[in-house]
């Protein structure tokens, strides 16, 4: 794969023909991506388009859905295919701006940073063998240079017990061995957070999922404190 | 975190999940470089908390970073084929398609993972 640069197409510049395997790729909404890389994720424009001048190079081991996933120049951006219907359907048609403008409105989001979408229409062998996504996402890389030390590591955690495609209905004999065994990992160690890391991380949802509980148990705690000390 | 689930649940995803990383601070230096972009091994500063860039163990080894992602899958758009399809080949098998589960499931998850215990964090 590569990207190359190609003639700008206007949008004071931001619109940038590129070749991944050969097909023209277009920025959707760019406009809408140039603003959030320099106004909410403050990245530097010129550093970001030099990132794609240069062969990107294919990632392993990252993802098990099945998805395409290449490094930038540099490895601070991640280029990611969407390759399911369903996915880049609703990418387009439902989440693009209003995800924008959730990036604008809660700087503090732990969603991952889309810089970029890019599509392609160009007839492609491997688009109608369907081994050559159509549409790819542009991430910033949040843990880059993870395999530069000793002591990295990483973990990918969501609930288990859920339905999973790629676990669950692709046969056994084309599935990973990760993709087997479930998608998400487990978590094998601790977390030394302070209270207060913990306490920021943890508020707004322990708010959410247990307010009711909280306020139910906290009553009843009251009340049997209450009962056994009662207050002089 | 709870913004971010409420605004995926509002857009009707499942699926997501959170990545998170654990670096030695070794790695990391005070002077910011940001020549080449986004120094990923700018130092977190003490009691500043943004678990994307990075935030200090409680006991100075590590930086941790946090971010949630793949939030692609909507329910309208799964619901038609392939949550269909897998209610029949897999009646064993817990189906969501509910957002609101899914973060609840997704945030209790979170809570004891990642604070170790659900009250008192």
């Amino acid at each position: 794969m590569c990207l190359l640069p190609a003639p700008q197409l206007g949008c004071a510049g931001l619109t940038k023909a590129i070749y991944i395997d050969y097909a023209h790729f277009q920025r959707a909404a760019p406009l809408l991506f140039y603003h959030l890389r320099k106004d909410v994720f403050n990245l530097d424009e010129g550093h970001y388009q030099s990132q794609f001048t240069k062969k990107l190079r294919p990632v392993d081991g990252l993802g098990f859905s099945g998805s395409l996933f290449f490094y930038s120049d540099d490895e601070s951006f991640i280029v990611k295919s969407i390759g399911r219907r369903f996915e880049y359907a609703f990418l387009y048609s439902t989440l693009m701006h209003p995800l924008g403008t959730h990036y604008r409105e809660n700087p503090g989001t732990l969603l991952s940073e889309i810089t970029d979408v890019l599509y392609t229409f160009d007839y492609r062998l491997g688009g109608y063998l369907g081994v050559s996504p159509s549409h790819y996402i542009v991430m910033t890389n949040v843990l880059e240079g993870l395999d530069k030390g000793e002591g990295c590591k990483k973990w990918d955690l969501k609930p288990q017990g859920f339905f999973e495609p790629t676990r669950d209905l692709v046969p056994d004999g084309m599935k990973t061995e990760a993709a087997k065994s479930g998608l998400a990992d487990e978590l094998d160690e601790k977390l030394t957070l302070t209270r207060k890391q913990k306490a920021d991380l943890m508020h707004a949802l322990l708010v959410f999922v247990y307010s009711h509980h909280l306020v139910l148990g906290t009553n009843c705690l009251i009340g049997a404190s209450w009962r056994r000390t009662p207050p002089s | 975190m709870e913004t971010d689930t409420a605004f995926l649940e509002r857009m009707e995803t499942i699926d997501y999940s959170v990545l998170l990383g654990r670096y030695p601070i070794s790695l990391f230096h005070r002077k910011t470089d940001t020549s080449k972009g986004r120094d990923a091994f700018a130092l977190p500063k003490q009691g500043k908390t943004d678990f994307v860039r990075g935030v200090i163990s409680a006991d100075g080894r590590w930086v941790y970073k946090f971010c949630v992602l793949d939030f692609f899958w909507n329910v309208k758009q799964l619901h038609p084929k392939i949550i269909k399809a897998a209610g029949t080949a897999l009646p064993e098998q817990t189906i969501t398609a509910e957002p609101e589960r899914y973060r609840e499931e997704f945030l209790k998850y979170a809570a004891l993972r990642l604070c170790g215990k659900l009250y008192g964090c």
